[in-house]
Formats: C-alpha cells, structure tokens, sequence
C-alpha cells in the first residue's frame, strides 16, 4: 500500500564501494512526509551524498529498499517530479543563465510556452535578472549556485533535493536562499537539505536525520534534538553590582552576561528569581530558557560514536 | 519520451556545437572553399578570376604543377577541387580535427557536478548519451552541408556548373565521421577522459585507414585477375596467408570508412542524369563529347564494320556517336562474356572471358591479315578506359583508321554474366595519330567510365556478392556503430555517477 503522503522511504538501505571494502550506508531508514522541510546532516563520509544519489537513481547498485514518490529510484516518473540543486554542480559552460533554465525545464518535461512564463519569475527570485544572459562559465561560484537553485525549482516539483544549498553564496543570497525554503514550505513543497551549516539547517528544518558512518545515530524534530538544559538567561536593567547578594540561595552555577546573567534554575526558583528581581526596582527585559544547539547535539553524537 | 525532452536534448545539441570553438574556426575555414567557387569561374578552356580581373588557361595552370591537362580540363579541375575539399580536407584532416573537437562531448557529460545536474533528469542515460552522438553528428553535418552548399551555389553561378551529387560527399563525410564517432563515444565512457578518448580514436582511425588500404590493395589485385583482366599470377592464385585472412578479418569486422568514398562517387554518379542508358547493363552515356551527336539504337541502325566476320567478336550494336566535322563515327557493341575454363595447379575451373582475351579474339578476327598490323595495348591512362581494364586496338582499314576499346561492364540482372563492349571509333585515315587520344579521353569522360579510385568501386553494388554489397558495407558498418554505441549506453546506464 502506498502511501501518498511519504514522498521518500527509505528501508534497510546499504551501499559499498571499493569491492565492499567501504561501506558508505549500513542499513539506513528513513522517511520524509509531504511539506516538511527535511535535514540531513552527518559528518564528511557518513554517507549523506550517497543517500541523495541512491533516491535520484544516481548510484544504480545498492541493498534494500528505497523509494521516491512510491516509486524505485530512477523511474522517470518521479523525476518528473522532483528538482536536484547537486553539492559542486557544474552546470553547461557553454549556456546562458537563461538557457540552463529552459533546458532543464524541458528536460523535466515542462513546455517552453509554460517556462516562458516563470523562467523571468525565477530569474528574478535568485537575484539573477541582469546576468540571465550571460553565459554559466563567467558566473562566479555563488552566482552558478543561484542559477542552479533556479533550475531545480523552475519547473515546479512536488519534492526538492538541495545539497549543500549555500555553499559559496554570500550572507544575503544565504538569506535570499532560507526565504526561499520558507516559501516552498508555505507552498506544501517538500524541501530535502543536505548541509554542514547546521545553525541554517536548525533555523529552516521541521525534521532532522543524524547520519554518522553510515547509519542514523539520531531523528526527530529540531525541538527533539535541541532540548532545554534548564539554564534561565535573563536581561536586566540595570544590571546590580551586588547580584550575587540578591539571588542568594536560588539557583546554582551563575554568570553574568554582557546584557544580564543567567543560571541553572528549577521552574519554582525561576518564579523566585524574578521576585527578587522586581523587588529590587529592576527592569526584568526578557527571560529566556537555554536550550542545545543543535550544533551541540551534533558534535554529541558524532563524538559519541567515535570508536 | 516526452516532445519537450527531445526538443531540449536537440537544442543542447545545437547549443554545444555553436559554442565549439572548434567548429567556429572550421566554419570559418568552410568559407574559403566555398570563396574560391564564387571567386573564380572555371570556363572550358580557362578559369576566370573575379569576373575578369585574371585569366589563366588549364594548360598553363596544369604546368604549373607538372601535369597536363586531359580531354575535359574543366571537368577534371571541378572533380579535383571537389575531390580534394571533401576528400582530403574534408576526409582526413576534417575528421581528425572533428574527432578532436567532439572527444570531450562524453567525458564532460559524466563529470561529477555535471553529471548529477543531467541524470537526475526524467531522461534515461541511453537518450543522454544519444544526444551527444547526435550533436557530433549534427557538428560534421551542419559543416559539411554548409560547405557543400556553398560550392554548389558557387559553382553554379559562377561556373555554370551544376553538380547536386556534391551532396553526396557531406552526406559520406558525416556517415564516416559517425563511424569513427561512435569509437570515440565508448572511449569516452569507458576512460571517462577526453584525451585518452581523442587519442584511441586517432589510433583507431589510422589503424582503420591502414587495414582497409591493406584490404583494398589486396583485394584489387585478386579482383582484376578474377573479371579476367589478364591471367592470374601465381601469387594470386595462392590460397591468402595468415596476414592476408588477418587483414580480411579485420576489414569485414571494421566499419568501412574508406568506403564512404566510393559510395559518395556511387551516388553522385546516380543521382547525374544520363543521356543514354544501356539496356541490361549498367553502362550510361552521361555527357556528349563536342562535337558529337547521338543515334540511340535501335531507332538509328548504326553503321556496321566493313567486316561481317567482326560481327561475332564485336556482338550487336548499341548506339552510334557521330562527329560531322571530324568524319568521326563511334560505334558501341556488346555481347555476353563467354564461358571458359582455366587449368591451375591441374585443376581445372569455370570462369567468365578475360578482357585481354577478347581483345585478342578481335585482333585475330581483322580480315586481309589487319591482325599483323594492328597494336594492341592497353588503352589510355595506361590502365585502360579512365581505370576501367580496357584494351584498345588500331589498325587502318583503307581509307579509314579504326580504333577498337574493349571493356567489360557489368549486366543488371542479377547472376547474368557480364558484357563485353568494343568501343569501335572509325575515322579519316590517321586521324587517331592526330587526335585519337583526346577523342578516347573525351569518350571515356562521356560514358562516366572516368575516374574511378579503383576496381573494387565498380564492384561495391547492391547485388554484387556480400564482399562488395553496398548493404554489407553500410550494413557492416552500421552494426560496428550500433554495437560501439550499445556497449556505452550498456556502460553508462551501470555507471555510478
């Protein structure tokens, strides 16, 4: 029975290289449902590209089952109906800006007519109006990624795989790119992020896969891998000289910050701390529980796993 | 697969060659050529540079290099140019610089980064992988049409030459060009480097050139004595070595890029017009000699040799030519190629007559002892009728001088036995010391006899056994591409990208 709403299911998937001798996946599951935005991250070599080449039917051998859209990997049905922004694409020297998006769209099945329409939009959405026809090999590395985002969303797919989305953009285009990802999501797109830049992948992800040495060591949402620690940041103003005074006996393990302290409080002493606060005529502007990064988590588990 | 794919493969197809900038310098070097055509004026007696400016005669410019000019200058010097545009530039060096420019094609389009953008695509590799085939292809094609068209144009206006089998040569130049291609494909693949691809292409290509060169001589050789041009020599006659059957082997197996060339002159000289068409065999009458005017037989009986006893030797007549103001009558006469037996190493085999012999029939035929008197050799050109096997006898006949060419020529229905025709050309006494040799020159020009590359391409037929069938040739060859082209696409489609 298949279920529409999963759009990637991967089962027990295993893939060697070098004669068995490396094993890139080693028995990996997985599942991303329709409209999430998915995250993938692992370190150098935990398998992640594989993964990505393995559902794109890229790497036509491995063990297992996978899926894409219901369908085996490279059923050209399903690519149809998904786009790919690949980690160091090279896309056609001898094209314009222009011309890769109306290939591409073709080549996705789409009409000219109908691309003629969005090609301009698109164009327009990556910052890349005023260099549309100039040819790919004058682009500079951040300018082939947007014309490269172009191509793997002009042709409007129901799931989009982007591998390393940001790599060589600038800090704009990195936010022009999250914007992106935003809209897609409020669109019911379902978004695919193969990335190293973890803090990009916590604030745009609804759901994130840990892979390390070919296995998942962690999966959840951001909330499930980024979990409180209990430690209380408050900002105050002012900040008193004698604050160690006036929290005596409630929490431990105080710091000051550059805009206030904070501490490892219970949710009683935190209701304490903030009477003590007020009593002493302070200002109390924000208070705001600590949780992991999801950088913190990350380095956790791979460390964790090292032999 | 869906219209917009094909249209986007096409159209990468396009995009990728115009983009060469290899095929941006030989598009510009097409232009030369095809400036010549317009450029200069090729008269029948002189070339005419820009409409008057300069004016040289084919003699002189024939001395120039140290040659002279034969009956039909002009047509020769066209044929020449055409031959070494296509042939040479075009066949050789063309495709060399072709096989350079497109050895990357493969190679770049299963680069990593480059690969993972392309095969993700709903479009199976096998389709991919066709449409580079397709744009070397569309590469030598789009060259050589333009450069075809451009000459002919030329030619044409210029020259008041019209010669639309021009076309036939771009067409042999991409057909052989894809041949060679589909070699440089799979070497893409399997090496996933365009310099390892563009230099076991090269090697192949050279070592296709040789066998078949190798191949032809041979081969030519054995032909000859087999249409029984002269008897076999001992060398011949032995069963082929280990190198010889190496050679065949490897000939059959290859794809026969030297024989683009011969099909391309097969097929210029198809799609000419001819004057006359010999009934049951495949001689044609393509062009009148000056002078000369035509009695088709049988409407016209053509007058017959003084001498009834030829009558058996020469067979019936076919057609008669006549130049009024020379006093000169050619007459063609054909009749079936006997049956004979030849005894080698005591074994004794059927064969069809040898050209020599016949000839040597007529000679004994000339009443009032002519047979003395008569010289018999091998025709002009040294090898006979434009390289045609031909032997040409001349003897006087009373107030005539008679000059007998005997050939053979092959009959249409297929298995029929060949023809032998006696070209019999009668004049004023001693008009052939005077003249004789241009007038031959001029008839073998007429009946499209001249020139031929060698034996083998009267040979290379739709019916002729599977060693020369044009559709063993193409068929061959074709197959040689389709399995280098399947072996890729089985490759990639396992590849790993």
């Amino acid at each position: 029975m298949i279920d529409p709403d999963c759009l990637v299911s991967v089962r027990g998937l295993e893939k060697t290289y070098g004669r068995g001798r490396f094993r890139a996946l080693a028995g990996v599951d997985l599942e991303v449902r329709r409209g999430t935005v998915f995250g993938l991250l692992g370190p150098n070599g935990a398998g992640k590209t594989t993964l990505i080449k393995i559902l794109l039917g890229l790497a036509p051998s491995y063990r297992g089952e996978a899926k894409l859209l219901g369908r085996p990997p490279g059923d050209p049905r399903a690519r149809a109906r998904i786009g790919f922004l690949p980690e160091a694409q090279r896309l056609p020297g001898y094209l314009t800006g222009r011309q890769v998006l109306f290939l591409y769209g073709q080549m996705s099945g789409r009409r000219r007519a109908w691309l003629a329409e969005r090609v301009p939009l698109w164009l327009e959405r990556v910052g890349m109006e005023r260099h549309a026809d100039r040819k790919v090999r004058e682009y500079s590395k951040g300018m082939q990624q947007r014309i490269g985002l172009a191509q793997a969303l002009v042709h409007e797919p129901e799931l989009v795989f982007l591998d390393e989305p940001t790599d060589g953009v600038d800090p704009l285009g990195r936010a022009a790119i999250r914007n992106i990802v935003a809209e897609l999501k409020a669109r019911g797109v379902t978004v695919f992020i193969n990335s190293h830049l973890l803090a990009e992948v916590e604030q745009v992800c609804d759901r994130v896969v840990i892979l390390n040495r070919g296995r998942v060591v962690r999966e959840g949402t951001v909330a499930d891998l980024t979990p409180r620690t209990g430690r209380i940041a408050f900002e105050v103003d002012p900040l008193p000289a004698d604050l160690e005074r006036l929290l005596a006996g409630i929490g431990s393990n105080l710091a000051r910050t550059n805009a206030g302290f904070e501490l490892d409080l219970t949710r009683e002493e935190q209701d304490a701390a903030l009477d003590r606060l007020r009593a002493a005529q302070l200002h109390v502007a924000s208070v705001t529980p600590q949780k992991l990064s999801l950088e913190e988590t990350f380095i956790d588990l791979v460390q964790g796993e090292r032999p | 697969m869906k219209g917009p794919i094909v249209r986007a493969l096409a159209l990468d197809a396009i995009y990728q060659v115009l983009d060469n900038l290899v095929f941006r310098i030989f598009a510009v070097l097409t232009l030369f050529p095809i400036a010549l055509t317009f450029l200069l004026g090729f008269q029948r007696e002189e070339v005419v540079l820009g409409f008057g400016l300069a004016r040289w005669s084919y003699v002189d410019l024939y001395r120039l290099i140290g040659a002279e000019p034969g009956a039909d200058p002009r047509g020769e010097t066209l044929e020449a140019l055409i031959q070494i545009v296509f042939n040479f530039l075009g066949g050789m060096i063309g495709v060399l610089f072709c096989i350079a420019a497109t050895a990357f094609f493969v190679p770049r389009m299963i680069e990593k980064g480059a690969a993972d953008v392309l095969f993700h695509k709903p479009v199976s590799r096998t389709a991919l992988y066709l449409s580079r085939f397709l744009a070397g292809l569309v590469f030598v094609a789009f060259l050589s049409t333009v450069l075809a068209l451009g000459m002919y144009v030329g030619f044409l206006l210029v020259s008041r030459h019209g010669d639309p089998g021009i076309f036939c040569a771009a067409l042999a130049l991409t057909y052989a060009f894809g041949l060679v291609y589909s070699v440089s494909m799979l070497c893409g693949i399997l090496t996933r480097s365009s310099v390892a691809a563009l230099l076991v292409t090269v090697i192949f290509f050279v070592v296709n050139g040789a066998v078949h060169l190798t191949w032809t001589i041979t081969e030519d050789a054995r032909v000859e004595h087999a249409a029984g041009v002269e008897p076999s020599p001992p060398e011949v006659r032995n069963s082929p070595g280990f190198f010889a059957r190496g050679v065949s082997f490897l000939h059959y197996l290859l794809p026969k890029t030297s024989d683009a060339e011969l099909l391309a002159r097969k097929l210029r000289r198809a799609v000419a017009v001819s004057l006359w068409a010999d009934e049951g065999s495949t001689l044609r009458l393509y062009e009148l000699p000056d002078g000369f005017a035509l009695d088709p037989a049988p409407t016209v009986p053509p007058p017959a040799p003084a001498e009834a006893a030829l009558a058996d030797t020469l067979g019936e007549a076919r057609l008669a030519l006549r130049q009024e103001a020379a006093g000169l009558v050619a007459t063609l006469w054909r009749r079936p190629a006997r049956a004979e037996e030849s005894t080698v190493a005591g074994k004794t085999r059927a064969r069809e007559e040898f050209t020599r012999a016949a000839a040597d029939a007529l000679e004994a035929a000339l009443p009032g002892g002519k047979a003395d008197e008569a010289n018999l050799d091998f025709a002009s050109n040294a090898r006979g009728i434009g390289g045609v096997s031909a032997y040409r006898l001349a003897w006087d006949d009373g107030a005539l001088t008679r000059v007998a060419l005997v050939f053979k020529g092959r009959a249409t229905e297929e298995g029929a036995r060949a023809f032998l025709f006696t070209l019999l050309i009668s004049g004023p006494r001693g008009w052939f010391e005077r003249t004789g040799a241009e007038t031959a020159r001029r008839l073998d020009v007429a009946f499209g006899l001249a020139p031929r590359a060698n034996d083998l391409e009267d040979l290379l037929t739709f019916d002729a056994d599977w060693r020369h069938n044009i559709f063993f040739s193409v068929g061959s060859s074709l197959l040689f591409a389709f399995v280098m082209l399947a072996l890729g696409a089985w490759r990639l489609e396992r590849m790993e990208l």
